[in-house]
């Protein structure tokens, strides 16, 4: 960890940089967040927008290292770590990384952010169309491939577009890279006059924002089970539920998940979980099979199809409860990369807390002056952040009974499903 | 905010040949896509809607009994029934859409449905 408290030294420090851009893939991905989305489970792609900038700065085992932390911190914010989720996040942005890097160094002086995101997001929905129909969709996964795949091109177009032009002009970005920037590059960063800010409000990871009650049973839950075991359980859990066949026995699991998230005081809504299984059921039924229940005109409800789609309806938002019980705040993950998954969280932080103004008419500049103003203030507050870098063992809280429960837990539903 | 960016000539490459796919991969998924036969059989206890690509015994049942229907690499017949005459098995397998076979004295009615308009007649003779 950067002991150096000059931001040009430090800029040598590739984990604190990995660090600096994984909380930026963070807020992005925070804001994306909020806007509408098609599809729940597909993203928009502007939170690659800092990977797509680290293909020139970062060497390539650094670059993976990013995009590993952005899906980790990611799910682990939105607790869908476990779930269905995690894993279109994961082969989307592994994908786009991959295809990115491979692009850039391959096309050279031919190619420039425009055309790498452009690859880099039409392999990566691509990718996530071919997951969709294997774990949720069916057949009818097909049908929405060219809608999906005409999104990226459009959004990986304009992202690559603003990369270029941030990429051109960003003072931060240069001194990362380790050039000197020409005075004509750089922005006068006191030239932001004082105006409305335009920056959304974004859900911070540590604000609990409704709900006394729920608020009151996170506290307590808090107190008695302890990430690291709790991450541990659901993981086992999340598996066996994945793998169960017998529908009643997961059925069951199901209905145990979601009191797992009302006792552990998480939010979870309840019309989004019935509107993605509408999708998914509905989509699974496009594809009749089986015998026929019920039929108006062209449409057909048969029974395979109906008991496929609830059936992967069930599982996709089971794992999402499991996940979202089981992943706590405090969890700090082991390694190295759990130590800049840690750092990232902390620059998401200084992110959250910045004060200066984000104007869409000076979007470029005003991004760069952010940047540079988080990561500096990182640098001079060096000493309080040190407690939270060091791997911790988690071990210490929580109560013996929760986790006894816990490991109680997990062994009852892995022999039911052994012997069911 | 103006930008200022030159797109160089693997950008309009990498543009253009994401168009060009979304183009084929829509034509190739909306178009064509009625060529999806599937199976639809009808009995005493109701429909099924049945894949063709599958290798499977499915039993039907009526008033006789059951019947037994045969599906392989794309072709189906009735291998077996508890009808008199065996017309139904004599009938053969099919594997075009419109095509039929059934077993009356059962009820079990068995055709191939869906697919493109483009047909072949019925029946011919000469």
């Amino acid at each position: 960890m950067p002991l150096h408290s000059d931001p040009e030294s430090r800029f040598k420090d590739k984990a604190d940089v990995t660090a600096l851009l994984g909380a930026f893939c963070l807020f992005l991905s925070a804001i994306e967040y909020m806007l509408p989305k098609p599809m729940p489970f597909m993203r928009l792609g502007i939170a690659n927008l800092p990977i797509l900038l680290a293909v020139d700065l970062l060497p390539f085992p650094w670059f993976l290292t990013l995009a590993l932390v952005k899906v980790i911190g990611m799910s682990m914010i939105s607790g869908s770590l476990f779930s269905f989720v995690a894993l279109f996040s994961l082969s989307g942005t592994m994908t786009a990384a991959v295809v990115m890097w491979g692009a850039r160094k391959a096309g050279g002086a031919k190619i420039s952010q425009i055309g790498t995101s452009i690859l880099g997001a039409m392999a990566s929905n691509a990718v996530q169309v071919v997951l969709a129909r294997a774990v949720a969709f069916g057949e009818a996964a097909w049908l929405i491939a060219p809608v999906f795949l005409l999104m990226g091109l459009i959004t990986g177009t304009a992202l690559g577009v603003f990369a270029e032009h941030f990429a051109r002009h960003s003072g931060w970005l240069a001194r990362a890279a380790g050039r000197v920037p020409a005075a004509k590059e750089l922005w006068d960063e006191q030239a932001n006059p004082a105006r409305r800010p335009k920056l959304p409000p974004e859900p911070s990871p540590r604000k609990i924002t409704s709900g006394k009650k729920r608020a009151l049973r996170r506290q307590h839950f808090e107190t008695h089970f302890n990430p690291l075991t709790t991450a541990l359980a659901g993981m086992a859990l999340a598996i066996i539920f994945l793998f169960e066949n017998n529908l009643a026995v997961k059925t069951g699991m199901f209905i145990l998940f979601m009191g797992a998230v009302i006792l552990a005081g998480k939010r979870f809504s309840f019309v989004m979980m019935l509107s993605v299984s509408a999708g998914i059921v509905a989509a699974n039924l496009l594809v009749p099979s089986g015998k026929v229940l019920w039929s108006l005109g062209p449409l057909v409800i048969t029974q395979y199809a109906l008991t496929e789609g609830l059936t992967k309806a069930l599982t996709f938002e089971g794992l999402m409860l499991i996940s979202k019980a089981s992943i706590m705040q405090g969890l700090k993950l082991p390694g190295r990369i759990g130590g800049i998954i840690g750092e990232s969280f902390l620059y998401y932080d200084r992110i959250i807390e910045y004060k200066g103004r984000i104007r869409a008419a000076s979007l470029s500049s005003d991004a760069d002056a952010m940047m540079t103003a988080v990561w500096e203030s990182e640098a001079l507050g060096g000493n309080e952040t040190a407690s939270a870098r060091g791997p911790e063992s988690g071990i210490v809280k929580g109560s013996k009974a929760a986790n006894a429960m816990l490991v109680l837990v997990v062994a009852a539903f892995g022999l039911a499903s052994a012997l069911l | 905010m103006k930008l200022s960016f030159k797109p160089r000539i693997l950008d309009i490459a990498a543009f253009l040949a994401g168009a060009a796919i979304v183009a084929l991969v829509s034509l190739a998924i909306y178009s064509g896509s009625s060529d999806s036969v599937s199976l639809r059989i009808t009995g005493d206890s109701g429909e099924w809607i049945e894949a063709l690509d599958q290798t499977a015994d499915l039993k039907v049942t009526g008033p006789l009994g059951t019947t037994l229907i045969h599906v392989e690499k794309g072709e189906v017949r009735i291998s077996d029934s508890p009808c008199k005459n065996k017309l139904c098995i004599a009938m053969g397998a099919i594997s075009r859409n419109r095509q039929w076979i059934a077993c009356l004295p059962n009820n079990v009615f068995v055709r191939i449905q869906g697919g493109s308009a483009e047909d072949e007649p019925d029946a011919a003779s000469f």
